[in-house]
């Protein structure tokens, strides 16, 4: 088994793949600066939503800024697309995508109508359970999209790392509604809707994404 | 586990995404085989050592030596 391995062996692909310090500071505060503005937006327009143009407004941003993080998030994979590092999208991916944003796309209108309707006709009974229910639809589809595309990832060490990634979320999620829940009834923090058990998980998998979770350490 | 992925591919003239292509992996699959990242699957593994003509034992070393020294 030859032992010494020629360092000139480190594929050059592998080295230009590394985007620099630099650059990954300014995407990380265009990122914020993104979710500012949104946050600014919606607390400008949330009074306003009781109204139908107020509504449409609230989505006009959630889908302007929603799209602006998604085209910004798109820019390091275009990037090492045009290196030629990346090729194209594999059809996991893309399936996964087909799935996903729809399905957002899906939520962010329902919610507002769910909310502008609820305000407007104070529905009870069955008609609340499902003007209630209608916005966790299309969640329920992006979960099934999110946890579909392991399952068709026909790369194995991408799928394993996927599930990696996928139970650190687990793992960050179990623990912060743990903690949070025993303080919400203690009345020391906020009360929390228990659907934002999802954004925390969605959060904690970015998080993942930013440690090693090999295989072997 | 160690392997010699890197060194055979370089004997070849071969890119990691040559051999990505090469066992229908992706490139980044190849890179983490090379750096020690991941351990194959015992399929993936045999497809490996079928395309350099080798034994799987003579790519990759458990480090224990157990096996294959016992069978010589």
């Amino acid at each position: 088994m030859p032992s010494a391995i020629p360092s000139t062996l480190n594929e050059a692909p592998e080295l230009s793949a590394k985007l620099g310090v630099g650059f990954w500071a300014l995407w990380l505060l265009g990122m914020l600066a993104i979710s500012a503005a949104f946050v600014a937006a919606m607390w400008w327009i949330a009074p306003q939503m009781e109204e139908l143009p107020g509504i449409a407004m609230g989505g006009a941003a959630v889908l302007v800024f929603t799209g602006g993080l998604i085209g910004l998030s798109m820019i390091p994979y275009r990037i090492r697309q045009k290196r030629g590092i990346e090729g194209q999208m594999r059809a996991p991916y893309r399936r996964y995508m087909l799935r996903f944003l729809p399905a957002m796309l899906g939520y962010v209108v329902l919610l507002l109508l769910a909310v502008w309707y609820a305000k407007q006709a104070q529905p009870t009974g069955a008609l609340a359970v499902v003007i209630a229910i209608a916005p966790a639809l299309p969640l329920l589809l992006a979960i099934r999209a999110i946890f579909l595309l392991p399952r068709e990832e026909d790369d194995e060490y991408q799928r394993d790392r996927l599930y990696r990634v996928y139970a650190f979320a687990t793992g960050g999620t179990l623990a912060i509604c743990t903690v949070w829940g025993f303080l919400d009834m203690f009345s020391v923090v906020p009360h929390a809707e228990m659907w934002v058990a999802f954004p925390i998980w969605a959060m904690c998998m970015g998080l993942a994404r930013c440690f090693p979770l090999n295989a072997n350490r | 586990m160690k392997n010699d992925l890197r060194v055979l591919r370089a004997q070849q003239g071969w890119s990691q995404g040559d051999l990505a292509d090469a066992l229908g992996v992706s490139r980044q699959s190849v890179n983490a085989l090379e750096t020690g990242k991941y351990d194959p699957s015992l399929p993936l593994a045999f497809r490996i050592a079928r395309l350099f003509g080798k034994r799987v034992d003579e790519i990759f070393d458990d480090e224990l030596g157990g096996f294959s020294k016992a069978a010589e």
